[in-house]
């Protein structure tokens, strides 16, 4: 017998989804997801000045909106010839590494968490009638206490961010050739100070939580297959001194 | 009776622990239900969903304090544990009770609303548009945040394929218009705060709380005596005036040089131009953001 499960909204992706499954015998046969937002982005360019791109493309989304300004800055670079120094590439990804922070935590705790912890009855957006909880209660009040924990840390993430960048979400410090305006020491030391919080966060807390998470659901990874063809363009990676610091463009 | 909380003296009256006090006697109200929190729904329409994650960043109150001291969040599509039809459901509760409507993201109107569904509700798509008008008429008062929410902002950007529109071309009533890009966590949480406490915040007559959008940036721009004296920047990273590379602190009305953004610590001219982001029309009026070519020398 056939079973159609239809999920939307798919809360907490930051954006608008739907999953549309059909079962048979308890067994996924075909699954489509909807995007369903529209609104046309690529269009909105034309006739605009060039550089306008490295700010309104940041608005297609407000969790990597720098993602975006630095996708922008690449390709203007690109259309107009332009070198980026040495210096000018590590600034701006440093800038665009606030961000990824930023991202990860709050994908961890604010996306993810919630279906695996039970959070605390504080608020309405915390309850849910059904779910597959399985951590015992001293592991769920402990995960429960770094949701919002994260909190902190991916404020400070953005508030890295910004001492270069202007504002985060939606910075103002990436452009054509690096960033805008070089920053001095006391930007400098200021960004590696809150990096030191956030790293003994994500080393002590972060981290050591999904792999608990992952010990409670290891039948999880045996769940369901993708076609397994992955493709990244890069990112932080094939610096003349460093060599690659996350990963290379691949297949 | 004595209140179990009530402090003999000599009590400490260092400002963390009237804080600690007075937390702790809300808490206790709030617990035994003598103090009832409102209702807040925060949706997200036809946008980035980064007014949530703004908000997320306030510092002073934050997101935690927000959640568990100043309002019962009901609805938000970034931040609920529920999802499916479970969300749509909880939506749907508070229109028999009292609760205030906060929106970001326009209103997308094309094809009766389809280029923005947010939800599935009795098996049919729920469209921003529906919601938008749904909750909107319900709501004790409505909290338009951001610019796309305000006036369509880079949602509504030329050719506006979506047809988007700001929330107030649907809903036919008062409301709180916060622009930005994004809505500070402060102009929103300080206003809602203000609903709290003393009802509507005085607003100006494009329905902007004064308490943050009184006064020109231009007018407190630390870069200001450069403009008087003439001095201009021609690139950016300069730290003179950046008028003639196409800032737009003249014609942009909000607090953004004095509160500063994300803890305090930068803000937009201390990076590159203000591009008008606060201001009504943005971007389409506020662009070429950044212009090397006003002045020929």
């Amino acid at each position: 017998m056939k079973k159609r499960v239809v999920i939307n909204p798919l809360t907490r992706i930051s954006g608008f989804m739907e999953i549309d499954v059909m079962l048979e015998q308890n067994k996924i046969i075909e699954v489509k997801t909807t995007g369903s937002i529209f609104r046309g982005f690529e269009q909105m360019m034309v006739g605009r000045s060039p550089f306008d791109a490295i700010y309104l493309t940041q608005r297609i989304c407000g969790i990597c909106s720098t993602a975006h300004s630095v996708a922008s800055s690449l390709a203007l670079e690109d259309a107009l010839g332009v070198q980026v120094t040495a210096l000018g590439r590590y600034l701006r990804d440093a800038l665009h590494c606030c961000e990824f922070l930023q991202n990860h935590i709050r994908h961890t705790y604010q996306y993810t968490i919630p279906d695996y912890v039970k959070l605390p009855d504080v608020s309405s957006i915390f309850k849910v009638d059904h779910g597959d909880f399985r951590l015992p209660q001293k592991v769920n009040e402990q995960l429960a206490n770094h949701y919002f924990e994260s909190l902190r840390m991916s404020r400070l993430a953005h508030q890295m961010l910004a001492v270069i960048g202007g504002k985060a979400p939606h910075n103002h410090g990436v452009f054509v050739g690096g960033i805008s305006t070089p920053p001095n020491a006391d930007q400098i030391v200021r960004m590696k100070s809150i990096l030191q919080t956030i790293t003994a966060f994500i080393e002590e807390k972060m981290v050591p939580d999904v792999y608990l998470i992952a010990k409670y659901y290891d039948d999880y990874f045996h769940m369901g297959k993708g076609p397994g063809n992955l493709m990244s363009y890069g990112a932080f990676d094939r610096y003349k001194d460093l060599g690659t610091l996350y990963v290379d463009p691949l297949v | 009776m004595i209140d179990p909380h009530h402090v003999l003296p000599p009590e400490d009256m260092s400002n963390e622990a009237i804080v600690r006090r007075l937390t702790e006697q809300a808490n206790v109200r709030i617990q035994n239900g003598q103090l009832k929190k409102k209702k807040l729904v925060w949706l997200e329409l036809t946008g980035c969903s980064g007014n949530i994650i703004s908000l997320m960043n306030g510092f002073n109150p934050n997101l935690e304090y927000m959640l568990t001291l100043m309002v019962d969040l009901v609805y938000s599509n970034s931040l609920m544990a529920a999802e499916g039809e479970e969300a749509i459901e909880r939506l749907m509760s508070v229109l028999d009770e009292e609760f205030i409507l906060a929106v970001e993201g326009a209103v997308a109107t094309k094809n009766n609303g389809l280029y923005n569904v947010i939800g599935r509700w009795r098996g049919k798509p729920f469209t921003a548009l529906q919601a938008a008008k749904m909750l909107g008429e319900k709501a004790s008062h409505v909290i338009a945040v951001g610019a796309c929410a305000v006036d369509g902002g880079p949602s509504a950007a030329k050719p506006n394929l979506a047809e988007c529109v700001g929330l107030s071309d649907i809903v036919k009533r008062p409301m709180i218009k916060l622009p930005g890009c994004p809505c500070h966590p402060d102009w929103f949480l300080g206003t809602l705060a203000h609903l709290l406490m003393n009802g509507v915040p005085e607003l100006d007559n494009m329905d902007r709380p004064l308490l943050f959008y009184s006064t020109l940036i231009h007018d407190r721009c630390p870069r200001r005596p450069f403009f008087d004296k003439g001095i201009f920047a021609k690139t950016l990273g300069e730290p003179t005036c950046l008028f003639k590379l196409g800032c737009r602190g003249p014609v942009t009305r909000v607090d953004c040089p004095t509160r500063k953004w994300d803890g305090y610590v930068n803000w937009p001219i201390g990076a590159s131009t203000c591009i008008g982001c606060s201001q009504f029309g943005f971007p389409d009026k506020m662009g070429p953001f950044i212009s090397y070519d006003i002045t020929r020398e």
